[in-house]
């Protein structure tokens, strides 16, 4: 109707072509990182729960965002069970100073696995620890086939539905990698991970590395569902490398050829003569004796001789007793369990939703010094 | 649809835009795959744009720059206009920084949200690239041949089959309407009978359709002449188009 009444030389702007995000519905903030916000919605049309992630435009000088443009094209490509999907993606109107914002529509999922392990009324068997476990692998088997890496493995970043399955997310950092020619070194950027999950080759600047990288997140994630907090929270590249010589023995060119190449092992000062203690420091809260065998395998320091995910997910772990458990009646009873929830059912109320976010952030700030939760410094 | 052997007005637009961007693209250096994503972005946005007056060379510049990321060979922006804008105007000083270029580079950037929308987000491209390059290292060990035996004055049989496979990228008849393995299939035929080259146990044209089948069942030989023909035809009118468009533009300064 107000169309009508404008005057025809002004015809209201038009954006054709693509979803307007306005046919979802926001209904609740489910995280917050450098990459943006991430919203929880619901489809106006078929009332389905969706996921909503703002495309961060910050790099407008160079155009679009070649990041945004690759985790799109990773996201298109890559469909499997164990891999968030993509439903599509949305823009917002333009408003008057700026240019309209484009959105990531995903399958929304009630859990994300820091979340979970963070809360202490979920008990898990060995079962279930099981099922999570293969499904990661699964995932990441899948992703590496397809000669990607995701760079930034953590609980935080998978996900887990209400009916128990597991979803691998975020893959801002994800990189398509060129397999290794013999002439020719890869350049990648070594600042990825987040710090408590990197891996010690990119903390000692390796450029030219590998699915392996993800493979140590994983080593790290296994040892946290029993110790249900990440079990090396390093403070600085130098304090994380310590925390690993302590885990996993020193690091020298006798466990790890080579190593005294990487450009910053003679900068960092490396803790000498540790001993590799990971079983007997894992011990105490891990019994199961495959499993630790597979977190050794996983957390170990040389990247070539480090397991991959083909023969992990082989591992007997997964083919011994007790049989993998379904997560779903254990997942099921408990509402959405996220790392970085806010409450914001008074959305209506903007200071109290303040006073709950000051609130919120002080609880964090106390539950956890120096957060480095968040990815290393964007790429680029 | 068009007859195959006759183009019309807005693919001899096409013609002159495609080879203003391949020009460009050989200036930044981009790969072929790249230069030849850039042509399908083209392609694709100009026909949902046919019936306004949006700028051609815009779009082709704009298509560059989103083929460069989405292959992963990024340029920067900087180098992306002054090499499009001097390509346009060689006859103007070279572009500083000034509100000129700042304009440009905001056209630019508004034009790649725009082509974004209208591909959806979808760049999937399925090049005949790979599928040449597996065809014809599998013939050539029937032929006993390797594809990089010189069969021409030093030039190998993989060398001529990707430039005519280039060349196909002027024309949008050949993308959107014929699949990417009969694409393939027609070019090394169109090689193989242009050089003479034997293949053993082909005696006959009817036999050829044979080796044909086995890299793709859906060909058929009225399929197959359709592309030679369109191939044939592009190769009529893209020269003639371009010494026509750029006579017109010389006489224009």
């Amino acid at each position: 109707m107000t169309y009508q009444n404008r005057p025809p030389e002004q015809p209201p702007l038009e954006f054709p072509y693509i979803g307007d995000v306005n046919q979802y519905e926001r209904i609740d903030k489910i995280g917050q990182g450098t990459f943006g916000e991430v919203f929880k919605a619901r489809c106006k049309k078929t009332n389905d729960f969706v996921a909503m992630k703002l495309i961060l435009m910050d790099q407008e000088k160079e155009g679009f965002p070649i990041t945004a443009l690759r985790e799109i094209k990773i996201l298109q490509e890559l469909r499997h069970d164990n891999i968030v999907r993509l439903i599509e993606v949305c823009r917002s109107a333009m408003d008057k100073s700026s240019r309209s914002k484009f959105y990531f529509i995903f399958e929304f999922c009630d859990h994300d696995l820091a979340g979970i392990l963070r809360n202490p009324n979920v008990k898990f068997s060995l079962g279930h620890i099981k099922s999570i476990m293969q499904q990661l692998l699964d995932g990441l088997y899948f992703i590496h086939k397809n000669h990607i890496i995701h760079r930034d493995i953590k609980s935080a970043n998978i996900l887990i539905t209400r009916n128990g399955v597991l979803k691998l997310a975020d893959f801002g950092l994800a990189k398509v990698i060129t397999p290794p020619k013999p002439n020719h070194q890869n350049r990648y950027t070594c600042r990825v991970v987040t710090l408590w999950y990197r891996p010690p080759e990119l903390l000692l600047g390796e450029r030219d590395y590998g699915p392996a990288i993800d493979m140590w997140g994983v080593g790290c994630i296994f040892a946290e569902m029993w110790i249900r907090s990440p079990i090396m929270q390093g403070t600085s590249e130098q304090h994380q490398l310590e925390l690993i010589s302590h885990l996993c023995g020193s690091i020298e060119p006798g466990v790890w050829p080579g190593v005294n190449k990487l450009p910053l092992y003679t900068k960092l000062k490396l803790p000498q003569s540790e001993r590799r203690k990971v079983h007997d420091r894992m011990k105490p809260y891990i019994q199961e004796p495959l499993a630790l065998d597979l977190i050794d395998k996983l957390l170990t320091l040389d990247p070539k001789q480090r397991i991959d995910a083909d023969n992990a997910v082989s591992s007997d772990f997964f083919y011994s007793e007790p049989p993998l458990a379904d997560l779903k009646p254990l997942l099921s009873k408990y509402p959405s369990m996220f790392e970085l929830k806010e409450v914001s059912r008074n959305a209506y109320n903007p200071q109290m939703q303040q006073q709950q976010q000051q609130q919120q952030q002080q609880r964090m700030k106390q539950a956890r010094p120096n957060v480095p939760n968040l990815p290393s410094e964007p790429i680029y | 649809m068009a007859s195959l052997s006759t183009i019309t007005e807005d693919e001899k637009n096409r013609y002159v835009i495609i080879s203003y961007m391949f020009e460009c693209a050989a200036k930044l250096r981009l790969s072929i795959l790249t230069t030849a994503s850039a042509a399908v972005i083209y392609h694709k946005c100009s026909c949902y744009l046919e019936k306004s007056d949006f700028d051609q060379y815009t779009l082709a510049a704009t298509a560059l720059s989103l083929a460069s990321k989405y292959e992963e060979e990024q340029i920067k922006i900087r180098d992306l206009i002054n090499v499009t804008y001097r390509t346009l105007h060689p006859n103007q000083p070279y572009l500083r920084i000034s509100q000129e270029y700042y304009r440009l580079r905001n056209t630019l950037v508004d034009c790649e949200l725009f082509l974004i929308r209208i591909l959806g987000f979808h760049f999937q491209f399925n090049h005949p690239n790979k599928y040449l390059l597996h065809y014809v290292d599998t013939l050539s060990k029937w032929m006993t041949i390797t594809p990089s035996t010189p069969i021409k004055n030093n030039i190998n049989i993989i060398d001529i089959a990707m430039s005519i496979l280039q060349d196909t990228y002027y024309d949008f008849t050949l993308i959107k309407d014929f699949s990417p393995q009969h694409i393939a299939i027609a070019i090394i035929y169109l090689v193989i009978k242009t050089y003479g080259l034997d293949i053993p146990g082909v005696t006959t044209d009817e036999e050829h359709i044979n080796w044909m089948k086995v890299f793709s069942s859906t060909i058929t030989d009225d399929i197959l002449v359709k592309i030679i023909t369109r191939i044939n035809t592009l190769y009529k009118y893209v020269e003639r188009t371009l010494e026509h468009s750029s006579s017109a533009t010389k006489s224009h300064s």
